[in-house]
């Protein structure tokens, strides 16, 4: 530490020179900078292309082939045809889509919290670490968890009989109807404290006059929310719902795996779960392939709204 | 950048966002506590009375959740594959964080779209054919492979951050470096290294838990139980809860959470500080 401090010191004391001496700025693409910036680019790109962007490729590539071993014929759109007929694909879609649709509670459920923290609720200290746990913790332990909570011999169905409800004593993630709907509860549950946290960054960064006018007002809770919190914080909740949007396409494995195994039926498949079943189970490369190609037609919808916010952060708008 | 509860501001949310807050917490804390208490109980017992108190408590779930799950040497991969991975990558990134950050050079955006742009492509989306390229490779039931394909996945994000936070450091500094003779190549180490050594914590922590609380790459890449990182080999061992016995699926979860609540114990902050670089100011 003592010694970059030292350092910048040094080259502080050197502004003045910096000023005076007409220097090889680095932003003037030279030969020598080019070949340094290759060098450092190099083991990324290294790694990149042969791990990633080939196998886009080639997963393009085979998405349109039936494979055999390791013999490949060509078979023109019949993967995607299969697709279409697949009833679990269909499933997985729906479900897909039917979670993109929930986005607005999984964005503005923790904001609520959030706002809720920030304003000093009753115990807000020890309440933030309980939202913060869960986003530490392994999803398919959740997932365990939750399993053991909500199945046959679990206590939401013993609760029930206990109390002569009957007719609600049903293990919930076992019925086609009730599965994927309990499963979408879940998410929103071990999703939250991720929200939370990302809310409170951006409130804490925010001024404080943001908050003062509402204040001086008397405006409530909830009016605050919508006419202040809301509109200052858009940047941030638009960022969070595009995060969301993707993960809900593309973190439920682990989830899936311990709460229901895809069941029943294919009541809580999702695409990342399908593409998995059909290339394992089924061992079918270029139908799995065509349902990642399918999967990555979607995602970039989110993907490339993501991208110009990590371009204009890390990259653009030059000092 | 801190995350705090209040942004000294006191006036008190009101009477029912502070009872849905509590309402939300109270219920996670009993979920919790539910399947701790499960986890100490036999599952006659348990099947007897279900809300019946762990007393006195019965490490047997636990001890069988330890045999199954592999323990201790599925706990010793974990650490090695996710220690050998956050390493690489935060080699990996920070070099080409600075170049993509620092340096200005042509094609410095077709670097960045085939880096951080390759978040596009993720694991889920090329399962087939990248399960056949380290085939291929010769890395699949293969533990470097899986370090590999960790770092391959995390690279995206991890420079993105890297780079963002690079951009930061007054251009000055580098000047005068120059003035003094020095090429760009020392400006890595000399400059830019010592003074990211705060965002490589926060970026390396969040990525260590990521990587230690991964189910799918793992399962695809390695079968040999032997080599099963100890999220997996429990997951695995247990199947799925449903049909399982109770009390040994309360006892695994509970045993598969505990490094991370340790890791969150000591290090909240940096975690905490992790999560929160996902905000889009």
């Amino acid at each position: 530490m003592t010694a970059d401090s030292e350092r910048v010191r040094r080259s502080r004391g050197h502004r003045s020179l910096a000023r005076r001496v007409p220097v090889a700025r680095l932003r003037v693409a030279h030969g020598r900078d080019l070949l340094t910036a290759l060098v450092l680019l190099a083991p990324a790109v290294l790694l990149l292309v042969p791990l990633k962007w080939v196998p886009l490729a080639k997963g393009f590539a085979l998405s349109f082939a039936e494979t055999a071993g390791s013999a490949s014929s060509f078979v023109g759109w019949a993967n995607y045809e299969r697709m279409l007929r697949d009833p679990a694909s269909a499933v997985a879609l729906g479900n897909g889509l039917k979670a993109i649709l929930l986005l607005p509670v999984f964005v503005f459920l923790p904001l609520v919290v959030a706002f809720a923290l920030f304003r000093g609720a009753r115990g807000w200290r020890a309440l933030r670490l309980v939202y913060f746990l869960p986003t530490v913790m392994p999803a398919v332990m959740l997932g365990l968890m939750f399993s053991m909570l909500l199945g046959p011999s679990g206590p939401l169905v013993a609760g029930f009989r206990a109390i002569g409800l009957d007719q609600l004593a049903v293990p919930v993630l076992g019925r086609t109807a009730t599965a994927f709907p309990t499963m979408m509860v879940i998410v929103a549950w071990a999703w939250m404290g991720t929200g939370v946290i990302i809310y409170l960054a951006s409130m804490a960064t925010a001024s404080r006059d943001t908050f003062d006018v509402a204040t001086i007002d008397g405006a409530g809770y909830w009016t605050t929310l919508r006419h202040v919190v809301i509109p200052t914080f858009t940047p941030t909740i638009a960022y969070f719902a595009v995060t969301t949007g993707a993960g809900l396409l593309l973190w439920m494995y682990p989830l899936i795996f311990s709460l229901t195994g895809g069941g029943p039926g294919y009541a809580t498949y999702m695409p990342e779960w399908h593409i998995y079943q059909a290339f394992t189970m089924n061992q079918n490369k270029g139908y799995a392939s065509a349902l990642g190609m399918t999967l990555f037609a979607f995602l970039a919808v989110f993907m490339i709204i993501q991208l110009r916010v990590l371009w204009s952060r890390s990259m653009g708008d030059e000092r | 950048m801190s995350v705090r509860g209040r942004g000294g501001w006191s006036k008190s949310p009101g009477f029912v966002p502070t009872a849905l807050l509590w309402l939300i917490a109270l219920l996670s804390i009993a979920l919790l506590a539910f399947t701790l208490n499960s986890a100490l109980r036999d599952a006659t017992d348990f099947n007897r009375d279900i809300f019946g108190l762990a007393v006195p408590p019965d490490l047997q779930n636990f001890a069988d959740a330890w045999r199954i799950g592999n323990m201790p040497w599925s706990f010793v991969n974990s650490v090695a594959y996710t220690s050998a991975s956050v390493v690489l990558l935060l080699a990996i990134a920070f070099l080409a964080g600075f170049a993509l950050s620092t340096i200005r050079f042509p094609g410095r955006m077709l670097m960045f779209l085939l880096i951080v742009g390759s978040i596009l492509v993720p694991f889920q989306v090329i399962m087939a054919p990248f399960f056949l390229t380290l085939r291929d490779l010769g890395l699949l039931n293969n533990p470097v492979g899986l370090v590999l394909a960790n770092v391959a996945f995390g690279l995206p994000f991890t420079t993105f951050v890297i780079a963002a936070y690079l951009r930061g450091i007054p251009r000055e500094i580098y000047e005068a470096a120059v003035v003094d003779g020095a090429a760009t190549r020392h400006l890595v180490w000399r400059i830019a290294a010592p003074l990211a050594v705060p965002i490589l914590a926060v970026v390396g922590i969040l990525n260590a838990i990521w990587m230690w609380n991964e189910l799918l790459l793992p399962i695809l890449l390695l079968s040999d139980k032997e080599q099963l990182p100890m999220v997996v080999a429990l997951s695995l061992a247990q199947g799925i809860g449903l049909e399982g016995d109770p009390t040994q699926a309360s006892a695994v979860a509970i045993l598969g959470m505990v490094p991370m609540l340790i890791v969150f114990i000591v290090g909240h902050r940096y975690v905490v500080q992790g999560i929160s670089l996902g905000h889009g100011k």
